[in-house]
């Protein structure tokens, strides 16, 4: 019975590709972003990128034919509903890919789900790593394309000595931070030179913490704050700064997770130069990136919307996805990420993301100043890196690689050339 | 407009930058007289350094265009550090620019001023020196800065001098403040000289006094380079035996710091006592009112 389903799963797949011309075939495309509680800061935009990026296929025509219809519904910053909510759109709405979270605590949430139900999921912010799901396609920056290349900056442009590295309290700063603090007494900074403090999601009061980073500057050495702050925390936490008078020249500020989006409500120039590591920054001059902006005012309907890291991210995992489901002439999950590996699409930053078999993309990294403006002056720009799902520098995974093709694994030990597990429950 | 002590420090400081780094050897030009493009001449030398900077070759671009010293060469730094110079990729040749009306550039020759074409945004690339090359490109105008007519500039300068200290940066504040005519500007120009001697100077005799002189200052920066001095290490003696040791060798300069951190440690024990002591009174007049508002429970 199993058989004859699948058989007839398969034939009706086919009967669509060949039958371009049938109306009655929209694929559904799920949207998984907070609209309310405190992530909605940054992932309401995330909802509208898509919308705007479904509009726009539909109108060139769709995709094999048939048309894309948008499932959106609300977690509402609540871990546990992405799963809830993950269940609810591959079950009763079948949708045929996902795109959605931001948070790691909500993407490790459904993770369990997305791999049970065999979903697809893209996944579009920057994030720690030490993952590899066969379900997920992870087009934000892993650490080694945003955080190492940030560090290496504040130690050898900065001269920066003492570091103070501030997050949220949950998996994405801590594993984060762990990875830099391993990479930092690699580098022969001294543990006692190395702050760390974690705060709760939505964290007001930021006057100590603070003073305690200032105070640190007593000594004689150049501090540098390492920022792993997520969501609106991050107003009260740069609101503090300017307060205290804290100059990007005094201490200068990197963050990992405030782009164009977070700094829009906040008046920026007592901000001016503290920095931002992304893979992508609005003030790009590019003609690619003034076609997506045009696009995105348009759509939105105000030409004072901002553009940031995770949309771009957005933007070429849909791409990505929309070629590949063309590739594999169907949106069957299984078929669609073979298609995926080695997709290529041109990034907005002038040069050519490419998915790789770790599910990871090809990018470049970029380093930006504040503007007064609330936009970025670019500093430093690399060329594509690969991104890697496993950290070289902390030792549980330093023999950790991920390759979906060839090994036909996400967490493979190249020292014991053993596959350690194919699903992500650790 | 320059006074003549104004230009003697100047040319004092240039000699100072001189000795930021080493200048390589393509870096020798022609004398300037020999060229029209003097200031250009030199930058190509050191192209790939201007065009990409870093802080770890920025003083190679220093020592480079203080040794040709051409004429321009501070604005030429003062617009670099500013992001406004661009690099044309065909010819790696360098420009100011200015924005026309219609949202393009024109490009500005950097020795003569004159236009010399109009181009789009994506035609050239913006040099954005990040800001510890900054720093370095500030540090070396510090000097130049200190002498400015406009007093604002002079004490933008004094700040760089406050985040940055720097042993060569007390010759040129000292002939700045001999000077130096408004009384505000002169007199955080003296606390500077205080803070940079404590840390650098050479004599006992010197540092002793500017360390005196920053007793019961409980500013950070006042502290820091207190705290600076006082730095320890920890040594093992024998088997059992440890002691701190100063890295600062000279004791008089040591036992000042100490004295003068003890002092300010002092004043600010002296806050905090008095905020406990307006705590205690506060909680022991609850403590009565309640005593005399409310019935005994034994009466």
């Amino acid at each position: 019975m199993i058989k004859k389903t699948l058989l007839t799963t398969a034939a009706a797949t086919a009967l669509l590709a060949a039958s371009p011309a049938l109306a009655d075939c929209t694929i559904k495309v799920g949207v998984l972003h907070s609209l309310s509680g405190s992530m909605a800061i940054s992932e309401t935009t995330l909802r509208d990128v898509m919308l705007m990026l479904i509009d726009g296929q539909n109108a060139k025509g769709g995709v094999l034919g048939c048309q894309l219809e948008a499932v959106v519904v609300d977690p509402a910053s609540d871990w546990p509903l992405f799963a809830e909510l993950t269940r609810q759109l591959l079950t009763v709405n079948e949708v045929d890919v996902i795109f959605g979270a931001w948070t790691s605590v909500s993407r490790k949430s459904l993770l369990p789900v997305l791999e049970e139900l065999n979903g697809l999921f893209f996944y579009p912010v920057q994030y720690e790593g030490q993952e590899s799901s066969r379900n997920v396609f992870y087009t934000g920056a892993a650490p080694n394309t945003q955080a190492i290349p940030a560090v290496d900056y504040f130690l050898e442009e900065l001269g920066v000595e003492s570091f103070a590295l501030l997050g949220t309290d949950y998996v994405y700063p801590r594993t984060t931070n762990a990875i830099l603090e391993a990479y930092l007494l690699g580098k022969g900074i001294a543990p006692e030179d190395i702050f760390v403090n974690y705060t709760p999601f939505g964290h007001a009061d930021w006057s100590t913490i603070v003073s305690d980073v200032v105070a640190l500057g007593a000594g004689g050495k150049q501090v540098g704050v390492i920022s792993t702050i997520n969501g609106d925390a991050n107003i009260g936490f740069y609101t503090e700064l300017a307060a205290q008078g804290v100059s990007a020249d005094d201490i200068p500020v990197v963050a990992f997770s405030v782009g164009e989006e977070e700094l829009s409500g906040l008046d920026t120039s007592r901000l001016v130069g503290h920095l931002a590591a992304w893979n992508y920054f609005m003030s790009l001059d590019t003609p690619e990136n003034e076609a997506f902006i045009a696009a995105w005012h348009e759509f939105i309907g105000d030409t004072d919307r901002v553009t940031n890291d995770p949309m771009e991210a957005h933007y070429i995992g849909f791409n990505m996805w929309v070629n590949a489901v063309e590739a594999a002439g169907t949106t069957d999950v299984d078929a669609v990420r073979e298609a995926m590996w080695g997709q290529e699409f041109p990034n907005l930053s002038g040069g050519m993301a490419v998915m790789n078999t770790n599910h990871h993309l090809s990018k470049p990294v970029l380093i930006g100043e504040i503007r007064a403006d609330g936009q970025f002056d670019i500093i430093s720009q690399t060329a594509e890196i690969p991104g890697a799902a496993w950290s070289p520098f902390l030792p549980e995974s330093a023999n950790l690689v991920s390759d979906w093709k060839e090994l036909e694994c996400g967490m493979f030990d190249t020292a014991t050339n053993t596959c350690v597990q194919l699903t992500s429950n650790y | 407009m320059l006074r003549l002590p104004r230009l003697a420090a100047f040319a004092a400081c240039l000699i100072a930058l001189a000795c930021l780094g080493a200048v390589p050897a393509a870096a020798q030009t022609p004398p300037a007289s020999e060229s029209i493009t003097p200031l250009q001449d030199v930058l190509q030398q050191v192209q790939p350094l201007v065009a990409n900077p870093s802080r770890a070759t920025v003083a190679q671009v220093l020592g480079a265009l203080l040794e040709a010293d051409a004429p321009g060469t501070v604005a030429f730094l003062r617009a670099w550090a500013e992001r406004e110079v661009y690099e044309r990729p065909e010819d790696g040749l360098f420009f100011f620019a200015r924005d026309t009306a219609n949202r393009n550039l024109m490009l500005v020759d950097i020795d003569t001023g004159a236009e010399v074409a109009e181009v789009t945004s994506r035609e050239v690339n913006q040099i954005r020196p990040n800001a510890g090359v900054r720093r370095e490109i500030g540090a070396a105008l510090v000097s130049f800065e200190l002498l400015n007519p406009d007093p604002a500039r002079r004490l933008a300068a004094l700040e760089n001098i406050a985040r940055s200290p720097d042993a060569e940066q007390i010759e040129p504040l000292q002939a700045a403040f001999a000077i130096e005519e408004d009384s505000r500007i002169s007199e955080r120009m003296e606390r500077l000289l205080d803070l940079l001697n404590a840390r650098f100077a050479t004599d006992t005799a010197t540092r002793v006094d500017a360390i005196d002189g920053l007793s019961g200052d409980i500013s950070t920066e006042a502290r820091r380079i207190l705290n600076q001095i006082l730095q320890t290490m920890r040594a093992a003696v024998g088997e059992y035996v440890f002691f701190d040791a100063y890295l600062e060798p000279d004791p008089a300069v040591t036992a000042a710091a100490r004295a003068s951190l003890d002092s300010t440690r002092t004043a600010i024990s002296l806050w905090q006592f008095l905020s406990i002591s307006l705590d205690a009174v506060s909680l022991a007049s609850i403590f009565f009112w309640r005593r005399s508002a409310l019935p005994s429970p034994l009466g």
